[in-house]
């Protein structure tokens, strides 16, 4: 088949451009496994064409047919590449998930040293504040402070004043109607 | 699609493609034939390659004989070590819940102290600078410090107890070998002021007086001691928590006291003990509506911050644990008894011959000496002028088999239902005794031979004040959370109806004009209507009376118009000639009342002008004029 001449260069008859080469040039064997993949059509075209009486030489374009790929395999292409998309979705993911665990945990931590912190602290400071209240009474229960106690004789009572109705104002009197027009 | 294209085209693309080079044979390394120079570096390659595969397979199996020595033989035992190691006890101790009052401020409340121990050999300066820094931050001598580091290389207990901020400010020094062990400890801002009632707590942390002790299931945060594993940089691994880990309740005990009230009823009982120069006393402020109680001083007393430096005798709260005779103060229960039992009517006059012989036994009025006998009285005179005999003829109306059946109706001979600890049976004589012995009945008519707390005695009188129901005196609210939510409330009696509303009120009524007119105006307080009874009574130890050793009383019941607080105030062997109900217990109560009127904004009953001392000027509570006579009246005594 590689020794065979091409006689009308595969761009004639719409060759893919990629495996075209220039007429007389060895195929590689690579390129032969190309062309030979476009089915036997081809070659019987060429074929045929050489047969021919000049007369009748004349070249038909033919159109490459589409691949004829078996639907399983589609389906499986279809499969992978739903798959991958899966898996970098899903690995992205892990990722986020990994991340998120290691940086909550670290966040946990240092929420939970704070909590113990703040259990630790609310003691102190009703203690403080406990004690600085029990010193101001006894300050006070000393005579040199100058404080008395609350008896019957020096607290106020106020009578709460009872609701006053509302008062009701006498009804606005609608304002002249304008004689003059408004401008100077 | 052009059929040809053009030359130019081809051209192009003829020079673009690159040269082709023929494929290399597959062929493995050791069919190569190549020339004998490359051969022979290829021998050497050979050989290094050999060698450091075999390295690698050597290094690979030693790795794997390590992880299957590690694996299979020291498995068990290494994961034991590093769960030793990783673990720690957390919750090493679970705080108490603070005590509050009806204010929310805190009565009890546990903090952490620490105790220090030091590791000398592991300190990161001289013993000798270590001892010195130390010393200075814990207040300890140096030298001390210095002999203790040197006792032992580790291990060495240096102080206990050390606060919060100390053990901050030891941290601070970096000295290395430092040992902090938390352990809680119980402290009461208030020192002794609630020390009777609180209770404390031991070392170990159980309650072991008042409420402490009686409250130890409400005051005891559930939940154990948990283990919990911990990262290398000492974080907690959070995914393996035990459950209900960092719940940790926010709960109070609240009681019904009130912190200002409870303060000023110390001070006014304090003042007249060191007056009179006496044993002890007690005071007691009772809400009548529901039984709370809003103060309850007991002097002396102890600070429960250092119970260990008091007396075991003052952690009895006596006001709640010992019985005594309460004479007088009994004596407008037993005018509610008879009113209720329809065989008194509050306008009858009762003969009061002063002094009566009941089968052999000398009954008389404590002023019969001076005063002889009285003749015809009125109740509300009864109660004025503290009558015996006038309260033997009004029971007397009773039969004693009936009489017997009130008493027990109110309590007497029973427990009275409180939360606080300790509380002994009231006594009483037997129904039998009643019946066959007529001095029984009698004697229990102004509240002798019959003995009970302070505590029942103002339960009775609440009953009084808040027309007619047996209230239970408590002081325990319930557990609140810091919404003010009550998670847990105790379950107290249900008040019991004991005499009608009509009939209480109408005892209060005539206990007003003892304060007005009788023993106890000395519990006066002018444009209030207050309600009150002295009592006097000898002191009984073991059956017998001991000479001139008298316990004081007084009840006081305030407003009269809409009673609501019933205040008692016993004092026990007061000294002087003076001591009576009207001279020792009035004065406690009325100032208890000063504070209690205004803290608790109850109105004067009515206006009256008062002077810049707080005396009712120009009018008394009726309207009447008063003269300087009659403003200071003689003290009543009964």
């Amino acid at each position: 088949m590689a020794a065979r001449p091409a006689i009308i260069e595969p761009d004639r008859i719409g060759y893919d451009e990629s495996s075209a080469q220039p007429a007389g040039s060895s195929r590689a064997p690579s390129n032969v496994s190309v062309a030979q993949s476009f089915g036997t059509q081809v070659r019987n075209a060429q074929m045929r064409a050489q047969n021919r009486p000049a007369s009748l030489h004349r070249v038909h374009t033919l159109r490459p047919r589409p691949p004829q790929i078996p639907l399983w395999l589609r389906q499986l292409v279809l499969l992978q590449r739903g798959s991958s998309i899966a898996a970098l979705t899903m690995g992205g993911l892990a990722l986020l998930a990994y991340s998120w665990s290691v940086h909550s945990q670290r966040a946990w931590t240092q929420a939970y040293t704070q909590l113990s912190d703040l259990r630790r602290d609310e003691p102190q400071l009703m203690r403080t504040n406990e004690v600085l209240k029990e010193h101001l009474a006894q300050q006070a229960e000393a005579k040199s402070s100058g404080l008395i106690e609350p008896t019957a004789a020096n607290i106020l009572y106020l009578e709460p004043e009872a609701l006053r109705p509302d008062r009701v104002l006498p009804p606005a009197e609608p304002p002249a109607p304008l004689e003059a027009p408004l401008g100077y | 699609m052009a059929r040809t294209l053009p030359p130019q085209v081809s051209q192009r693309r003829r020079l673009t493609q690159p040269a082709r080079r023929p494929n290399p044979r597959p062929t493995g390394i050791l069919q190569l034939r190549l020339p004998a120079r490359w051969q022979a570096q290829l021998d050497t390659r050979r050989i290094r390659l050999l060698l450091t595969w075999s390295i690698l397979v050597l290094a690979l199996s030693g790795l794997g004989l390590r992880l299957l020595a590690l694996q299979l033989f020291e498995g068990k035992e290494l994961a034991a070590m590093a769960k030793a190691q990783q673990t720690v006890g957390l919750s090493d101790f679970i705080p108490r819940r603070p005590v509050v009052d009806r204010a929310g401020v805190v009565l009890a409340v546990d903090e952490s102290v620490y105790m220090l121990y030091v590791h000398p050999s592991m300190l990161s300066k001289p013993l000798d600078e270590a001892s010195q820094l130390l010393s200075k931050a814990l207040n300890l001598p140096e030298a001390e410090v210095l002999k203790l580091l040197r006792s032992a290389d580790t291990g060495v207990k240096l102080a206990d107890g050390i606060s919060e901020n100390t053990a901050s400010q030891v941290r601070d020094l970096y000295l290395d070998g430092l040992d902090f062990i938390p352990h809680p400890q119980r402290f009461y801002p208030q020192n002794d002021l609630f020390g009777s009632i609180v209770g404390y707590v031991n070392g170990e942390g159980k309650g072991q007086a008042g409420l402490e002790l009686s409250q130890e299931d409400q005051l005891t945060r559930p939940g154990k001691a948990m283990r919990v594993r911990r990262m290398g940089d000492g974080g907690i691994i959070p995914t393996d928590l035990p459950a209900g880990f960092l719940h940790q309740d926010d709960l109070k005990l609240e009681l019904t006291l009130d912190r200002r009230i409870q303060r000023a009823t110390r001070i006014a009982l304090d003042r007249q003990i060191q007056n009179f120069g006496a044993k002890r006393g007690t005071a007691i402020v009772m809400d009548a509506a529901d039984g709370s109680l809003v103060a309850l001083v007991v002097s002396p007393t102890y600070d429960p911050n250092t119970f260990y430096d008091y007396d075991v005798e003052l952690f009895r709260n006596w006001a709640v644990t010992d019985l005594y005779e309460p004479g007088s103060t009994f004596k407008p229960i037993n005018v509610a008894i008879a009113l209720e039992a329809g065989v008194l009517n509050p306008g009858e006059y009762i003969y009061d011959a002063g002094q009566l012989i009941i089968s052999e036994h000398v009954v008389q009025n404590h002023d019969f000496n001076s005063a002889g006998g009285r003749g015809s009285i009125s109740i509300p005179e009864i109660l004025q002028v503290s009558s015996n005999i006038g309260m033997v003829g009004i029971v007397r109306k009773l039969d004693p088999g009936n009489y017997h059946g009130w008493l027990e109706k109110l309590g007497l001979g029973k427990t009275v239902a409180t939360d606080l600890p300790s509380v002994p049976t009231s006594q009483l004589k037997t129904l039998e005794e009643f019946k066959t012995s007529p001095i029984e009945p009698a004697t229990a008519a102004f509240g002798q031979g019959l003995s009970l707390t302070p505590l029942q005695l103002a339960q009775l009188h609440a009953s009084l004040a808040n027309g007619g129901k047996l209230v239970s005196p408590h002081v325990v609210k319930g557990l609140v959370d810091s919404t003010g939510q009550y998670k847990w409330r105790p379950e107290l009696p249900e008040p019991r109806p004991v005499f009608s509303q009509k009939n209480a009120q109408a005892v209060v009524e005539m206990m007003e004009t003892v304060v007005s007119q009788g023993s106890g105006k000395t519990a006066a307080i002018p444009g209030y209507r207050i309600a009150g009874k002295t009592g006097t009574a000898q002191k009984a130890e073991n059956g017998v009376y001991v000479a001139g050793a008298r316990i004081t009383s007084f009840v006081g019941i305030v407003p009269v118009e809409a009673p609501r607080y019933v205040i008692i105030a016993v004092v026990d062997e007061p000294q002087g000639e003076d001591a009576y109900g009207s001279t020792v217990a009035a004065p406690i109560v009325k100032e208890i009342m000063q504070t209690l009127v205004s803290t608790m904004g109850i109105q004067p009953s009515q206006p009256v002008a008062i002077d810049h001392t707080g005396e009712a000027l120009a009018v008394d509570l009726h309207g009447n004029p008063i003269t300087a006579d009659a403003h200071s009246g003689e003290h009543g005594v009964d």
